[in-house]
């Protein structure tokens, strides 16, 4: 412990000089930066693989052969004790474009420049086929559909939500004759032969619109190899579905991508038949559910080998599904520590050059405490606790600033925007209400901890060339 | 006669300059007894501040011995001789060397701070307040507690300086020619002032000056010319 002088002298060689604000204000700065930022990061972090669990199933059995039966790898699958439930999906790619009526059925012609404008238009998206009584059971299906128009969203979510959940993809003629009417298009005397099945939109694709109306048809083209393919075998696909209405996991590259339709819909669009006996239950791809407390990643192990015989393929975690999304956000925020430590080197080399500043000021002072009876150690002490207690202080106004400032960026965030126009944290970019944050108790004691201890060593040097500094030349003159 | 409270033996101290080795004392012998006060006179640059800081363990010698109430002390550890500074040895400077951040109070108490840890100086601080109080009213400073350096004329500078040089109960005061920078009457006012401490707590004082009126008036005179001293 050092001598009470010390303490005495530090504090009040601190007041004197302003110059010390300088570095406390460095420390402060950069404590509260890497307080602030690095919680929204933590914060964005956790909504975010909140976000993806929600839009991911558990286990998600993928690569299995081509013409893979559901049946025979559900019956597999569900044999283990610890999978709760299963539901077939199959993959295929599409272009979307609103539907437009042959001139000839009198439909008005769409400029392109409407169909640019249109969210729908020339819309690339990753089809999956579902069956939805099965999907509720093992993803958050369900949740996805009632996400869109909870808590402060717009009204307009309130048109594209699907009425009844156990038949998402049933749209009534009448509504999709109505679309068309809406539509200044002409619906053929006795009404639409047949309802179009349903397709459920992402509401990140709805949200701006007002030139989609639900029940609304949309056409869809794609393509398929026949089977032993060859490069001419390529055959066209050409589908008309009407918009059942809007879904949403909340995670944006999920819902940037996918539009949802009936599994018997896609299965009938790529050619199998599903009345046919002979047909098979064709599935990509298999969701899984774990009962709880199971271990996911042992599970995906086992399950992986026990269907290498019926349909192969690999079985990956939520987790591993989005690896290469979460890696990136954990990569960000691993390199703002980084660069906001930087910020943290120069608040301590300003503390390095004001004590630097400082003792070489107070020459005078150092040979008057050794006459008194200082030891080099003293003196040394005295000028670390000047360092420390300027880190000490910028430490504790950087906590208080940055807890604040955490608490209150949404507020902080709406007042800047009101004011100058701008967005800080531009909430759409993952499709956050909210500006999450999450104040984690490890990281402030590490950044506290670092702070001092980088202080502490900048502050050695000055220190070290004042407790060697010979008080002899300093006491002789004036 | 006693055994010296504080003295030097055969002390030669040299310093280098441009690699050049000036010597300043040439083996000088000296002591001061106990209640003793020894005035060192001689021109300037004959050793006489060299050997007070000598003396007071601020530089050790090149060779020779400093020995406190017959103890060699010049060759212990840095810590050691900087305690023994602290308890045993004041100084009172020609250009006083006050704090200039702090009143002339606090300059006085920082004299009791060098060893005392932050735990004891709770307990102590009082005391000693009312100590440093107490000397700054026996100089005559009883009402310019507050006041800082800036605030003080050259007199009741060195008049704190006195009383921060007393307040750890020192056994010898080395004194660098104390009234060097004051004009003659403030000189003759601190001058009583020293007078009067070594009469009434017989602390030992060696006090350096020019002045032979001064010389005359201490028990003895010691006269140094170029490193030596005389007779």
């Amino acid at each position: 412990m050092p001598p009470v002088y010390a303490w005495f002298l530090a504090l009040r060689y601190l007041a004197a000089r302003r110059v010390n604000l300088v570095g406390m204000l460095g420390v402060a700065v950069a404590v509260w930066a890497l307080i602030v930022v690095i919680s929204v990061f933590s914060g964005f972090l956790g909504e975010i693989t909140d976000n993806v669990r929600a839009s991911s199933a558990e286990l998600l059995l993928t690569g299995v052969r081509e013409r893979s039966s559901y049946e025979a790898v559900r019956e597999v699958l569900e044999r283990d004790p610890d999978v709760a439930s299963t539901a077939p999906r199959l993959r295929h790619y599409a272009i979307l474009y609103p539907y437009q009526p042959p001139r000839a059925l009198g439909g008005p012609a769409m400029s392109t420049r409407a169909l640019e404008a249109n969210p729908l238009a020339f819309n690339f998206v990753e089809l999956l086929g579902i069956d939805p009584e099965r999907e509720a059971r093992t993803s958050a299906f369900a949740t996805w559909l009632a996400n869109p128009g909870t808590g402060a969203r717009s009204a307009l979510a309130s048109l594209y939500r699907v009425d009844d959940p156990a038949a998402p993809f049933a749209v009534p003629r009448e509504r999709q004759e109505e679309a068309m009417r809406l539509l200044g298009q002409r619906v053929p005397p006795g009404g639409l032969l047949e309802a179009s099945p349903g397709i459920l939109m992402s509401w990140r694709r709805l949200r701006f619109s007002e030139q989609v109306e639900p029940g609304q048809q949309v056409e869809l083209v794609s393509a398929r190899f026949a089977e032993q393919a060859r490069a001419e075998d390529l055959k066209k696909i050409r589908g008309r579905f009407a918009v059942a209405g809007a879904y949403e996991t909340r995670h944006r590259l999920f819902d940037d991508s996918h539009a949802l339709i009936g599994l018997e819909a896609l299965r009938t669009l790529l050619g199998h038949d599903a009345a046919d006996p002979e047909g098979t239950d064709l599935v990509s791809e298999v969701a899984i559910r774990a009962r709880p407390g199971a271990d996911l990643d042992t599970l995906a192990r086992r399950l992986a080998a026990a269907v290498a015989g019926v349909s192969g393929g690999t079985v990956q975690t939520w987790r591993q599904q989005n690896a290469v999304f979460l890696g990136a956000v954990e990569q960000e925020r691993g390199l703002m520590k980084i660069v906001l430590f930087a910020v943290m080197l120069v608040a301590a080399f300003l503390i390095y050059a004001t004590l630097h500043m400082m003792v070489t000021g107070k020459f005078r002072d150092i040979g008057i405490l050794m006459a008194l009876g200082a030891s080099p150690q003293g003196i040394q002490a005295l000028f670390l606790l000047c360092g420390l207690t300027v880190s000490g202080l910028g430490c504790l106004l950087g906590f208080l600033a940055g807890r604040w400032s955490a608490v209150h960026l949404n507020d902080v965030n709406d007042a800047v925007h009101a004011r100058f126009g701008i967005e800080l944290f531009p909430r759409e970019l993952y499709s956050l209400e909210r500006i999450p944050y999450r104040l984690e108790a490890e990281w402030i004691v590490q950044v506290l901890v670092a702070a001092l201890v980088l202080s502490l060593l900048v502050s050695y040097l000055p220190a070290r060339r004042a407790a060697r500094m010979p008080p002899v030349r300093a006491i002789a003159y004036e | 006669m006693t055994q010296p409270v504080l003295s030097a033996e055969k002390v030669v101290k040299g310093y280098t300059l441009g690699g050049e080795t000036i010597p300043v004392l040439r083996g000088v012998d000296f002591q001061v007894h106990a209640g003793e006060m020894v005035a060192l006179l001689g021109a300037s640059g004959a050793g006489k501040s060299t050997l007070l800081h000598v003396l007071g363990l601020l530089d050790p010698p090149d060779s020779g011995r400093i020995l406190l109430a017959g103890q060699p002390v010049h060759d212990l550890p840095i810590r050691e001789r900087a305690a023994i500074r602290h308890r045993q040895i004041g100084f009172v400077f020609q250009f006083y060397h006050l704090i200039p951040e702090l009143t002339a109070l606090q300059n006085v108490l920082l004299g009791r701070m060098m060893l005392t840890r932050p735990l004891a100086w709770l307990r102590e601080r009082r005391a000693a307040r009312a100590r440093a109080v107490q000397l700054l009213e026996s100089v005559g400073l009883g009402k310019r507690l507050r006041h800082r350096p800036a605030q003080l004329s050259g007199g009741e500078r060195q008049r704190v300086a006195i009383a921060r040089a007393l307040i750890a109960r020192p056994r010898v005061i080395l004194a660098d020619e104390p009234t060097g920078n004051l004009d003659s009457h403030t000189a003759a006012e601190v001058l009583e002032i020293l007078f009067r401490i070594h009469r009434e707590e017989g602390i030992s004082f060696v006090l350096v000056t020019h002045n032979a009126e001064l010389a005359a008036r201490c028990h003895r005179i010691v006269r140094m010319k170029d490193g030596l001293v005389l007779g």
